[in-house]
Formats: structure tokens, C-alpha cells, sequence
């Protein structure tokens, strides 16, 4: 074997397929050789000449012309370049080589859902999350689980941890997903500790997360009356005024938790308020409640903690500061979508559209949950949607060639 | 010994609960202090953790942490010789 690398990458600066690339090697501890190529330069045309296309990364393996990035992902995990590179794969190499026949992202009703029909479906599966439960673990009691007329929230996602456990679904809990590679025909997806995992198929259950107002304050005062969680801390308000920023039903219900607690809550909409009537009128008959519709607010005051709330009147175009202790945000939910709304269609709020089978228009990849724009974000929602994508993801597996 | 770890929560919080669920399971002592009924509590939480007014506050030794997060409050027990895997 001669000493000089077998592998050529055409790379040109700026390109972040490139560095991918290198990375790849890199982390495989494969050497290659890199050209500089950007286009128009007697390097780029060298390659085309080889090749038969100007595109950038270009890798080589010999003479022999791999492609991209995502074919060089497809070669690494299926062993085909440890073939052509004439060396045997070594524990390392063969660690991260395991292909998965499913990676789930997110463990939430969906994506668990989605586990368990897989998993019945004896599809090789792992589950890569932060947390087991999702949006359930910010709820305290669910009463329209079919099945359950009133199950404690952690002990349904208990349940549902030990549904999962008894299918031996390989879960890995705790570790955020930094990239996902989904347009090739073996998706990659690195997780915040530096490891790489290969599926034939990925379904995306990464749920949603509270929405930000995004005003001066707000993160500045994050646990120091500024919260997102009014089960959780509602009771640390007694006597106090507050605000709950919002005009639906979380936000109503924000407010009948706060109103036995607080001296006096204000209620601030952007909107007229959107939430079920019944929710409405407990609000509107509290003595305790201001309500301050088609108002936004401008800012969260105050040095060490809250202070203030400053809003804004949509109708007189005049300002109003709101001495408060507390501001609890309630404005709804923001899809977990940020990884892949530049491959994937998303609609106007970031959710991945999906048809009614959770694909999503690049194959191999489905959706399923919160994350998607299915609507009536609900539990039982999402744990149909979670099974009908692991049904979708078997299907195409036994289709393709 | 000495319980070296405490829980400030409210009894309503998913997340206190959580917690607390994980230092059972581990067979982790801690002392649960209910903020909400307990208003010397509440004064005891705000002080350590530098105001904040947010559950769980949870303190193991010196460290306090505001919030819970199962991996970052684990890594700490394990530091602490608390959490033996």
C-alpha cells in the first residue's frame, strides 16, 4: 500500500458539506488528501474532467468517484468504503456502524407510540431524546386519555416508559440531537456528545416547547417571577400581582390557578381571548382579574427580579406599566422543528407538513406529533400519529429494494 | 449523617415531583421542603438560590441548582459520591 492517501476530497472554503466530509474522516481516522477547487480553477476543472460534475465536496476513492457527502455517509455505514479501501473496519469503526432500521427523535406520546409499533414490527429501533415524556412532564394530571378518566402525568409516561422497556426498544435519554443528514439513503444523526447514529428510516417526534414573547426581560428574568410553568409556581405568588400573558386556554387556566393565590392578576392578550367559553367566564367573573385584551407587551422590568410589566394598547396606541411580582407566558407552543426546516416543508408556524401516512417528502423521513402540522395538539393525538408513522416507516422498509 | 440534599418544591410541580422520584429510586436521602405550605421554606429557597422564585430548587452540599434536569442533577450527585452508577 502506498503511504499517500487513497481518499481525495474536492472541497472549496465556505462549503459546510465540506467540512462535514472532513469531519467524517476525521472522526474515522481515515487519511485523506484535500484539494483546494474552487470553482472556475484549473483544480475544479481536473475534477470535472474525472468526474463528470463541478459539484463540491467531490470525494475519490482511488480513481474511483464516491459522490457527496451523503453518498459518502451512505458508503461508511453500509462498510462498502472500508471495502474499497481495502481495510478491515475496527471496533471503533464497527461501534457506530449498527444501522438502524428506525431512529425515533423525541420521547413523547408520539414518538414512544412510534417505538412500540416498530418495535412490534421487530424493525430495529432506537429512541434518541432529552426526556422521556415530552410536553406531558409539564402537566400534572391528563383527563381525556382514552381509558384513564383522570391518570397522574408522570404515571402515564411511566407506563408508557414500561410499554416501551418490555419490547427491548434501545433508548437513549438525556442527549440532544445537533445534526440530522436526511436526504440520503442512510440518515445520520449526531447526537451533543459527539456520536453519530445511522437509520434506514428516521421518524421526527421532537415535540414543541413553550413559545418566548421575546421582549427586553424576559430571559433576563427567567426564575425570578418570569415563568412558563404556572403549575409549578403559582404558589410561590401568594399576595402578589401578577400577569399571565396569553389569550388561550393555557393562559385561562393560568389564571384560575393563580386567583385563590395572588392579590390580583392581569390577564394580557394580543387578541380577543381564544379560549373555551366555559374557561372564559370563570375568568371574567374573578373579582381578583383585569383583563387587558388587544394589548402586547413591550418589556419585563425590574433589577433582581420582576417588577413591572410594560404593555401596549393595540386600539389607543398608549403605553401602561403594571407593577407585578410575577409574569407567567402562556402563548401557546413552538414546533421543535429548528434541525430541519431547511430540507423539510414547514408551514407558517415551523411545523413539518406531513400526509395523512406522516411522510413528509423526503423518503425515508416521517413525522409524526406535535412537530408536525397535524392539528389539536393532544396526547391521544400524537400517540395515533406516533403509530401511524412507524407504520408508514415499516411499509416503506418492506418496499424498498 | 446529615441529609445532604433538599428539594424545595410545590406539591402541584411535575417537575418537583420528578425529581424527587429520581433521588428515591437511586436511594438518595433528601429533605422535601413544600414552599408553598411553608413560608420560612419559601424565605430559605429564595435566600440560597439568590431569589429565585421558581420550583424545584434543589441543593446538594454547596451546589444549588434552579430547575430540574435529570443528567445535570445525576452528574452532580455523582460527583458528590452520592450516585454510585
Amino acid at each position: 500500500m502506498s503511504s499517500f492517501p487513497k481518499v481525495t476530497i474536492y472541497t472549496v472554503k465556505g462549503c459546510p458539506f465540506c467540512d462535514n466530509v472532513k469531519a467524517l474522516f476525521k472522526e474515522k481516522g481515515i487519511e485523506f488528501h484535500e484539494v483546494d477547487a474552487p470553482p472556475q480553477s484549473d483544480q475544479w476543472f481536473d475534477l470535472v474532467k474525472k468526474t463528470g460534475s463541478g459539484a463540491l465536496p467531490q470525494i475519490l476513492v482511488g480513481d474511483e468517484v464516491v459522490g457527496g457527502y451523503l453518498d459518502v455517509i451512505f458508503y461508511e455505514a453500509s462498510g462498502i468504503l472500508y471495502q474499497k479501501l481495502g481495510i478491515i473496519p475496527s471496533e471503533d469503526h464497527r461501534k457506530v456502524e449498527t444501522l438502524y432500521d428506525v431512529i425515533i427523535l423525541g420521547a413523547g406520546p408520539a414518538g414512544l407510540s412510534a417505538a412500540i409499533y416498530s418495535a412490534r414490527k421487530v424493525l430495529k429501533t432506537l429512541v434518541i431524546s432529552g426526556n422521556i415524556g415530552g410536553q406531558v412532564t409539564w402537566t400534572y394530571d391528563i383527563d381525556n386519555y382514552l381509558g384513564f378518566s383522570q391518570v397522574n402525568a408522570q404515571d402515564l409516561i411511566r407506563k408508557f416508559k414500561e410499554h416501551v422497556e418490555k419490547y427491548g426498544v434501545e433508548t437513549i435519554i438525556g442527549q440532544e440531537v445537533i445534526s440530522a443528514d436526511i436526504t440520503g439513503r442512510i440518515k445520520r444523526v449526531t447526537t451533543s456528545d459527539g456520536r453519530s447514529f445511522y437509520g434506514k428510516t428516521l421518524i421526527i417526534a421532537t415535540g414543541g416547547q413553550h413559545k418566548r414573547l421575546n421582549i427586553p426581560g424576559e430571559k433576563e428574568l427567567l426564575g425570578r417571577g418570569v415563568s412558563y410553568c404556572s403549575t409549578c409556581d403559582a404558589p410561590l405568588f401568594a399576595e402578589a400581582e401578577v400577569a399571565v400573558i396569553g389569550g388561550g386556554n393555557s393562559a385561562l387556566e393560568a389564571v384560575i390557578d393563580l386567583i385563590p393565590i395572588a392579590k390580583h392578576v392581569y390577564l394580557i392578550s394580543l387578541t380577543e381571548l381564544t379560549g373555551d367559553p366555559l374557561l372564559q367566564n370563570r375568568v371574567k367573573q374573578a373579582k381578583s382579574v383585569d383583563i387587558f385584551v388587544r394589548h402586547k407587551p413591550l418589556a419585563i422590568i425590574g433589577k433582581q427580579e420582576v417588577e413591572a410589566i410594560e404593555i401596549l394598547s393595540l386600539d389607543e396606541n398608549k403605553t401602561k406599566t403594571l407593577t407585578v411580582e410575577g409574569v407567567f407566558v402562556e402563548i401557546g407552543i413552538m414546533p421543535n422543528s429548528s434541525l430541519f426546516v431547511d430540507v423539510l416543508a414547514t408551514n407558517e408556524k415551523g411545523e413539518i407538513i406531513v400526509d395523512e401516512m406522516c411522510r413528509t417528502g423526503v423518503t425515508g423521513v416521517f413525522a409524526c406529533g406535535d412537530v408536525t402540522s397535524v392539528p389539536y395538539k393532544q396526547v391521544v393525538v400524537a400517540a395515533g400519529e406516533g403509530a401511524k408513522a412507524a407504520l408508514s416507516a415499516y411499509n416503506y422498509l418492506i418496499n424498498r429494494k | 449523617m446529615a441529609v445532604r440534599v433538599k428539594v424545595f418544591s410545590t406539591p402541584t410541580c411535575p417537575y418537583c415531583k420528578q425529581a424527587k422520584e429520581f433521588l428515591a429510586s437511586k436511594g438518595v436521602a433528601f429533605e422535601d421542603i413544600d414552599v408553598m405550605s411553608n413560608p420560612q421554606g419559601l424565605k430559605e429557597m429564595r435566600a440560597v438560590s439568590g431569589g429565585a422564585r421558581t420550583v424545584p430548587v434543589i441543593v446538594i452540599d454547596d451546589v444549588v441548582i434552579i430547575g430540574y434536569e435529570e443528567t445535570d442533577m445525576a452528574r452532580i450527585l455523582r460527583e458528590k459520591g452520592l450516585l454510585n452508577n
